[in-house]
């Protein structure tokens, strides 16, 4: 572990960034889908810098109960504070407090890095709402309004955005038009992340494309329009209302096959590029984002494997594989595409992608 | 993957011609090669670099020619003749194909055991017998005779000249993982200036040679100080090469092309934009960005009017040398765009002289594994075209949005990109999933269409109207497209001349 830190510190040289610290992160047994994720969300900055702020700010109360904020505010400031610039930390008090949390993650199984990062982000939004309630004592007619779809994962209603929100949160708008009195309904959803069906030898683009193609409802699934006051014919299609600071992308590699009765891993080609604008935006924003992390599935199916992470920092490229931290090139990035032929070999896949906004920076 | 038209030897040039049996010698070595060149790298650095070669007119006549005598080039294996060749290269071999026979396994294979190459680049017009390049990863590049090559039946180039890239160590970046920064990504011919060529790299420089001159100096070029900007240095000894280091963009020069007169060079790299330079003056003339990503591809018109590009947006942009700007985009791909190129041989159907409608046929082939063909009108580009896609407002009729400025920018401008609603946009006419894997190159020749995928299997598309065995007796020039529409994919590029009856094999695999 030294060996390859001090390797890392050597190939940086006199380019190590300012106060940046690169920080392997132990295994205790599958948390792998813990430390790929935590990498990239401590390479986020605009996110990092809230969550220090937020541990520096709550540090002098001192009397605050342990939860999954403060273990992770902990674990971050630690990293930071760190005299060496490379090594290892242990995450320990993070992954109890998640195992306590979460029975779902209490298990030595594979565990789905997604499904992590969506109970982390939802837990972190829910304590400080929490808190910030708590601390205004307002007696606001709080309804945590859980969307009817379930589709989008940031379930909370816009009550008081947090700096969680503030970063990651978008809004959907449902656009439904009915066929017959030509009425156009929009219903609005907040989602943290976006979660992409993927096709074989596609890009990133295409499906953010498909996500938003129009799609008919009729037959067995036709919709209830007020205005008709009957089941009608209509076209629906999701657009981007409001696009997030840091845009969460999911791949919906594991794929429930009903032939087979349980899930499979697509290892499909999607290409991503190192930039991306949404084409499905309301307003046609032409917002830039850039691409600074990937989780990466390492393995063929969806009940065993690996994770490991690809981060940008300061324009260097980085490789987090539990303790190990290593440089990279940003054209690693398209080994992970996944594999133009199925059964070809290549299981390291790209599964959650975390873009950030460039407006945001400038 | 490039398509060669070798010309008839030139009269009291001396060569040894090879004996007859070596061709068959060659076939079953190559054949032998192809087994282990399946493997390929876990990390493909765009492998099957796509070299544009110097395109267009010039060529129409070599083409013609050389189908006529194909026939006539099967029965003698010394390649004096004529001959018309598929060049490629997967891993470490550079294969070399003979487009107008039957049998399409590589009648040639080159190894390359030091550094794989990546791009090569012919011309039909050099005088010296050099007419081949060949970029390898290592960022040095080779030139040699086609003809001798073919004539060898050993696998190593023969009588090579080498170009080592000096500046490959000095820059040596550590988060490039060594000598990655400065690997070849493109090599030209520069059109109309015998024996001056240019390499594209990885590191974001351009070098131009003289293939008169030494292979080796000791001259180096000065350190870049600010990546993003541009620099033309120039070496200061006459005698050596490279005879000068133009250092473009921050990342790599992903192609390069040349204008068919040579006065313009066009790049496109990992900045997502492309630039046109007038060669010999050495100066920037315009440029422009893609919506977003690195563009990839770029390629002339025969009339050196336009220019498309693709690359990681999913888009074609068309680009107007008079207007020095964007023209249209075409939406269709569904993954990165990874070559493009007009069809020189195609002409607009009833073609009526007095009127300005000057319409120009292209391809594009992607990592969507899609051939697509696109028409371009320019009167339909002039007045707004429809979205298909929705999403952007339609334009007015005639009179183009406000953001859209029609002023033709001034010498040297880079352009930002433009706004989704700002850009006419063009639907192909064909799409068509032309292979399994990612394709990486495309070439029109006066009879076919050919791609190539990244693994180096390429297929060759005949145009209807140019077969004879075609069953479809009203097609017609315009309809090159009609061919694969209707899943005629006609693979060994039957001649006309050649007395075949039927399409045996579905595609030819090379490797």
């Amino acid at each position: 572990m030294g060996a390859a830190s001090s390797r890392l510190e050597k190939a940086l040289g006199e380019q190590f960034p300012e106060g940046e610290r690169y920080f392997g992160l132990e295994n205790f047994g599958n948390t792998c889908y813990c430390n790929s994720v935590l990498q990239a969300l401590y390479f986020c900055v605009p996110f990092r810098d809230q969550l220090l702020e937020y541990y520096a700010s709550n540090k002098s109360t001192g009397d605050g109960e342990e939860n999954m904020l403060t273990c992770l505010a902990d674990l971050f400031s630690q990293i930071s504070n760190q005299k060496k610039k490379t090594g290892v930390i242990a995450p320990k008090r993070f992954i109890q407090r998640l195992k306590k949390q979460n029975e779902i993650f209490r298990s030595y199984m594979h565990q789905d890095a997604h499904e992590f990062l969506n109970f982390l982000l939802n837990e972190l939004v829910d304590i400080l709402e929490k808190e910030h309630n708590a601390a205004k004592e307002s007696l606001q007619n709080i309804s945590l309004q859980k969307n009817p779809n379930g589709q989008p994962n940031g379930s909370h209603k816009e009550l008081a955005a947090t700096w969680v929100h503030k970063c990651f949160q978008g809004i959907l708008t449902n656009e439904t038009r009915c066929l017959r009195c030509e009425t156009v309904t929009d219903r609005d959803e907040t989602f943290f992340d976006l979660s992409l069906d993927i096709e074989q030898n596609s890009s990133i683009t295409s499906c953010l494309k498909n996500f938003s193609s129009t799609e008919t409802l009729n037959a067995e699934d036709k919709f209830f329009c007020d205005k008709c006051c009957s089941l009608q014919e209509a076209q629906k299609r999701m657009k981007i209302k409001k696009p997030p600071n840091i845009l969460v992308i999911h791949l919906k590699r594991f794929k429930y096959i009903e032939q087979l009765q349980r899930y499979k891993k697509l290892s499909y080609r999607v290409v991503f590029p190192l930039e991306l604008k949404l084409l499905n935006t309301v307003d046609n924003s032409d917002l830039e984002y850039s691409l600074f992390a990937v989780v990466v599935h390492v393995g063929s199916g969806p009940n065993h494997g690996h994770y490991i992470s690809l981060v940008k920092s300061h324009n260097h490229w980085l490789f987090f594989d539990d303790e190990n931290v290593e440089m990279t090139d940003e054209s690693m990035v398209q080994a992970f595409f996944g594999s133009p032929r199925e059964f070809s070999g290549n299981t390291d896949n790209g599964y959650i992608l975390f873009y950030e906004s460039l407006a945001e920076k400038s | 993957m490039t398509v060669a038209y070798l010309k008839e030897k030139p009269a009291g040039q001396g060569s040894t011609p090879s004996t007859p049996s070596a061709g068959s010698g060659m076939r079953s070595a190559a054949a032998r090669l192809l087994g282990t060149g399946n493997g390929s790298r876990a990390l493909s650095f765009g492998s099957n670099g796509t070299s544009r070669a110097v395109s267009g007119s010039s060529r129409i006549g070599g083409g013609i020619g050389a189908s006529t005598s194909a026939s006539g080039s099967q029965g003698m294996a010394n390649y004096d003749g004529k001959g018309t060749y598929i060049i490629f290269n997967t891993a470490d071999t550079l294969f070399i194909s003979d487009l107008n026979s039957h049998d399409k396994d590589p009648i040639k294979s080159i190894h390359f055991s030091s550094s794989n190459p990546l791009c090569h680049a012919f011309d039909p017009e050099a005088k010296d017998g050099h007419d081949l390049l060949v970029g390898v990863f290592s960022g040095d590049v080779y030139s040699m005779s086609l003809r001798q090559q073919l004539q060898d039946p050993g696998k190593k180039p023969v009588s090579y000249q080498h170009f080592i890239n000096k500046d490959k160590d000095k820059d040596k970046d550590p988060s490039q993982g060594g000598a990655a920064s400065s690997r070849c990504t493109c090599v030209a011919w520069v059109p109309d200036r015998e024996g001056i060529f240019v390499v594209s790299h990885a590191d974001g420089n351009l070098y131009v040679y003289d293939k008169s001159k030494d292979g080796n100096t000791d001259w180096t070029f000065p350190t870049i100080k600010d990546q993003s900007q541009l620099l033309i240095s120039h070496a200061k000894s006459s005698k050596g090469n490279p005879i000068a280091r133009w250092h473009i963009c921050q990342g790599a020069i992903n192609a390069i092309s040349f204008s068919p007169d040579g006065a313009y060079l066009a790049t496109v790299g990992r900045d997502g934009y492309l630039r046109v330079f007038d060669f010999a003056k050495e100066q920037l003339i315009f440029g422009g960005k893609s919506y977003y990503g690195a563009l990839l591809c770029c390629s002339w018109s025969a009339d050196g009017k336009y220019l498309l590009s693709g690359g990681e947006d999913d888009l074609v942009q068309i680009w107007s040398m008079d207007d020095r700007k964007i023209v249209a985009w075409g939406e269709g791909h569904n993954s990165w765009v990874s070559a493009v190129a007009f069809d020189p041989y195609w002409s607009p159907p009833n073609s009526d002289e007095t009127e300005e409608n000057v319409m120009y046929r292209f391809g594009s082939v992607g990592q969507d594994t899609q051939l697509l063909l696109w028409d371009l009108a320019l009167d339909e580009i002039a007045v707004p075209l429809r979205h298909p896609s929705g999403g952007s407002p339609t334009f007015s009729s005639g009179s183009p949005s406000a953001h859209w400025d029609n002023a033709c920018p001034p010498t040297g401008v880079l352009q930002p990109s433009p706004r989704m609603r700002d850009v006419p946009k063009l639907s192909p006419l064909v799409a068509h999933r032309v292979h399994v894997d990612p394709l990486s190159g495309l070439e029109f020749t006066s009879e076919s269409i050919l791609t190539i995928c990244r693994e180096g299997l390429i297929k060759i598309w005949a145009r209807p109207s140019h077969s004879e065995n075609n069953q479809q007796p009203d097609s017609s020039d315009q309809i090159v497209g009609n061919a694969t529409a209707k899943d005629k994919m006609l693979t060994s590029s039957n001649k006309a001349g050649t007395s075949s009856s039927s399409f045996k094999q579905s595609s030819v695999v090379f490797t």
